[in-house]
């Protein structure tokens, strides 16, 4: 995080600093945190007995009730495996189920195309992800619109540049303009164009799957991508306990190349699960578990992410919730159980309801993130822009939420007592009456000591009237468009930007330009 | 709620109409089959007993939901309720040639598997009184078509709620077009992701932001039907 040298060396006889040096010193932007090792103990809300019984249920549910799996193939592996299967219905018995999800590694890396940006999932290690699959924009004029390749370049760049995020994810917004059938290609050369850190797989169609793992295979070599992860893709269990064909085929393609799946159920509670958050904690996990264990069936011992997205429903509409305390406690359930088996887990961090980047936007993140961190989760997805339940990405959620993350990095990073001799010098120093902002130790400490957020204002009244007593949704998106201003392109070896420009071309001339 | 003992046979038409208002609303499916075969015994034509005890009643009940009063778990229990109402109802309605209050066929696209909006759309529309047949989710063209000439429907509903699949309800309409059928239904379209305008550009009738919103346009569609038979 320490500055490189600045070269301020105009003229020789110079000392060079003051102004110029000061600002040059400050502005070096920051490239990427490495990847978060908390460094706070994970909080368990529930005594062992109770995460235990929440376990025995969900292995109960998956030998009595079963879980579907409606795709041959995946049916197929299950009968060689021994378990008791009935058309599609499998029923799977404690021992074989915890067999295969021992196989799964409780920690592993994901490779970045910069080995600079590269981190680690699992144990202690988190990951700060950006949101996907927003069809709308609340864009930097503040109107809510589709989404166009313009604005998902933008969000890329964003979080390219946003510290603490360690992930592009992929398809942060639809590019709505672009052919359905042509759209992925777009979306994940996005990514890969306009940052250099680890991005996220598509996963609508097999055909879709193997698009992206070619496109990886030009960046990384297809010799690399076929054991070492470069990604993460999220298949969804249609809960109640379904597995379908669509999500089968995109975990056939990247667990077959060591490549991480999420396996963590989007279940809108209450709609999807039971009216009770131990009752839809139970059946999660089940679903989550009987998703981990097909993939070791597909590749044993790939590496695989384990988890949930919980949220509640709202029973005056049918619509997800976001922020509620029952979505933060069922992390905290959640997160009891990945660590009793050894599995890196994924929860979401600033998922919001709000349609604005409002006070409703920041109750309900800070209550999800703060449960995120204390529950230990490792992959920490929607982590920025996402409004609307998931439906809008906004430039000013964005920019905040990146804000943010800095300051929750710091947080799950503990306190740290390295200086605290200095400190108890600096009282001393001082002694009573006096103010500590000019010791030498405030000096050389007050630009890390404390979080710095820039859209949080803590200006005097008449200072923030002076400056257009704008609110916070506006300095957000002057934010945003001040870091895109700012942005430059990592670099990318020309032949790698040649050879998926052609992969790009070739699979055009092949796709049809709309469904059907 | 009715706690009270109440013999639903010793009460004035009047009186027994509010009641069965009263018992929609508590999602009383067993005093609603009585309250009906009730009226009907004492001569009420079955189309005076489905607008003004069964519909009327649910309008309360929407209205309710609307305004955050009711919620769906609830509603859900007063359009089963109105459902069985109708059980007995419809054959009569049938025979004494009364307007129809509409049979929707509906399902979720191409592609896609989102369902609880869907569901939910589905079960206010039957709470309206209308015959609803749910073709579940992943529907291809055939599977519309299939059940157009198997229920001829009056309304066809589509669900989506990826981007990606969105665009597959131009095919269905398209489809309908190709063959001529296209202008013999109402085609609604629904899901989060969809708007007015998309509604537009695919060629439906109209684009429906929610479960009431869905039942509201159904009924305008129906009462436009009846108006241009009439
Ligand atoms: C007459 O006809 C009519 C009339 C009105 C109609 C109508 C038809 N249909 C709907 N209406 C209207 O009335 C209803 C009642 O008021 C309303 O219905 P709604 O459906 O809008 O509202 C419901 C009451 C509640 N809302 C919902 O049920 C949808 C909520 C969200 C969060 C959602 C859910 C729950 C799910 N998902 Co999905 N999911 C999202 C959704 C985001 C969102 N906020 O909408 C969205 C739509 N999903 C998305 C994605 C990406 C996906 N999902 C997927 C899977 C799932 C679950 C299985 C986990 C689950 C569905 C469970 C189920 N049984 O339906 C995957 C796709 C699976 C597939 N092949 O379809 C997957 C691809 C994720 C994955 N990688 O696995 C995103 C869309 C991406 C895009 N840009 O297209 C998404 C916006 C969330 C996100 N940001 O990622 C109205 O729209």
């Amino acid at each position: 995080m320490n500055a490189p040298a600045v070269e301020v060396t105009e003229t020789a006889h110079r000392r060079g600093g003051g102004r110029l040096g000061r600002k040059a010193l400050r502005s070096v932007p920051i490239a990427s945190f490495p990847t978060l090792v908390r460094q706070i103990p994970a909080y368990q809300m529930v005594p062992d007995e109770a995460v235990e019984l929440i376990h025995q249920e969900s292995l109960a549910i998956l030998e009595e009730v079963g879980c579907e799996f409606r795709d041959d193939g995946a049916i197929a592996l299950w009968k060689a495996a021994g378990a008791d299967v009935r058309e599609t219905r499998v029923r799977i018995d404690r021992a074989l189920l915890m067999e295969l999800v021992s196989k799964v590694p409780s920690e592993f890396t994901l490779n970045a195309r910069n080995p600079e940006r590269t981190v680690r999932v699992g144990g202690k290690n988190s990951i700060f992800v950006p949101m996907y699959g927003a069809p709308y924009v609340r864009d930097l004029d503040n109107n809510r619109r589709y989404g166009s390749l313009a604005d998902l370049n933008n969000f890329h760049k964003l979080a390219y540049m946003a510290p603490a995020l360690h992930s592009s994810s992929s398809v942060i917004c639809e590019p709505m303009e672009i052919a359905v059938p042509k759209r992925h290609l777009h979306i994940i050369h996005s990514a890969l164009k306009h940052s250099d850190k680890p991005f996220m797989g598509i996963v609508t169609s097999k055909e879709r799957a193997e698009d992206t793992m070619a496109m990886a295979g030009i960046v990384f070599g297809d010799e690399f991508v076929r054991d070492n992860p470069v990604l993460v893709a999220i298949t969804n269990c249609n809960s109640p306990l379904v597995w379908d064909a669509t999500m089968i085929d995109a975990m056939r393609v990247y667990a077959s190349h060591n490549q991480p799946l999420i396996l963590a159920p989007f279940a809108l509670c209450g709609a999807s699960t039971s009216a009770s958050a131990v009752g839809a904690v139970a059946q999660v996990n089940a679903e989550a578990l009987a998703g981990v264990a097909l993939t070791q069936l597909i590749r044993p011992g790939s590496p695989q992410i384990y988890g949930q997205f919980m949220v509640t429903v709202d029973m005056k509409t049918g619509a997800p919730m976001g922020g509620t305390p029952e979505a933060a406690q069922m992390m905290y359930l959640m997160g009891a159980l990945a660590r009793r088996y050894k599995l890196p887990w994924r929860t979401s961090g600033f998922h919001v309801g709000s349609k604005l980047n409002d006070a409703q936007a920041g109750y309900e993140a800070n209550m999800l993130m703060h449960a995120a961190i204390l529950a230990g989760a490792n992959y920490i997805w929607h982590s920025a822009g996402w409004l609307e339940a998931g439906l809008t990405c906004g430039y000013s959620k964005f920019a905040t939420d990146c804000e943010q993350l800095v300051g929750w990095y710091k947080y799950a990073g503990g306190l740290p007592f390295d200086d605290f001799k200095e400190a108890m010098a600096a009282i001393r120093e001082v002694g009573p009456q006096g103010h500590f902002l000019g010791t030498q130790h405030t000096l050389e400490h007050f630009e890390s000591a404390f979080f710095m957020p820039s859209i949080m204002d803590f200006n005097s009244y008449e200072q923030w009237k002076a400056e257009g007593a704008k609110d916070h949704d506006t300095r957000g998106r002057e934010k945003a468009r001040n870091m895109l201003a700012d942005y430059e392109e990592p670099k990318l070896d020309e032949g790698i930007a040649d050879g998926l420009k052609d992969l790009i071309a070739r699979r055009e001339e092949k796709l049809p330009d709309s469904v059907s | 709620m009715a706690d009270d003992e109440i013999i639903l046979s010793e009460l004035s038409d009047d009186e027994l109409v509010q009641q069965m208002h009263d018992d929609l609303y508590d999602g009383l499916k067993e005093e609603i089959e009585e309250g009906t075969q009730i009226l009907l015994e004492r001569g009420w034509a079955p189309y005076k007993v489905l607008t003004e005890a069964l519909v009327e009643g649910m309008r309360i009940v929407g209205e309710d939901f609307r305004d955050g009063i009711l919620f769906v778990p609830e509603v859900l229990l007063s359009a089963n309720a109105m459902k069985a109402g109708m059980f007995i109802l419809r054959p009569l309605l049938a025979a004494t040639g009364a307007p129809k209050q509409g049979k929707m066929v509906i399902g979720t696209v191409k592609g896609d598997i989102h369902d609880i909006g869907k569901n939910l759309v589905g079960m206010m529309m039957e709470g309206a009184g209308f015959d609803v047949i749910d073709l579940g989710i992943n529907n291809a063209v055939e599977k519309y078509l299939d059940a157009i000439e198997q229920h001829q429907p009056d309304i066809i509903g589509m669900s989506a709620l990826l981007t990606t699949t969105m665009p597959y309800m131009k095919v269905v309409i398209d489809t309908m077009k190709e063959k001529g059928i296209r202008d013999d239904y109402v085609v609604l379209v629904g899901g989060a992701p969809l708007n007015e305008e998309f509604g537009k550009a695919v060629g439906a009738d109209a684009y429906c932001r929610d479960a009431a919103v869905a039942v509201e346009t159904a009924k305008d569609f129906m009462k436009r039907k009846h108006n241009v038979r009439a």
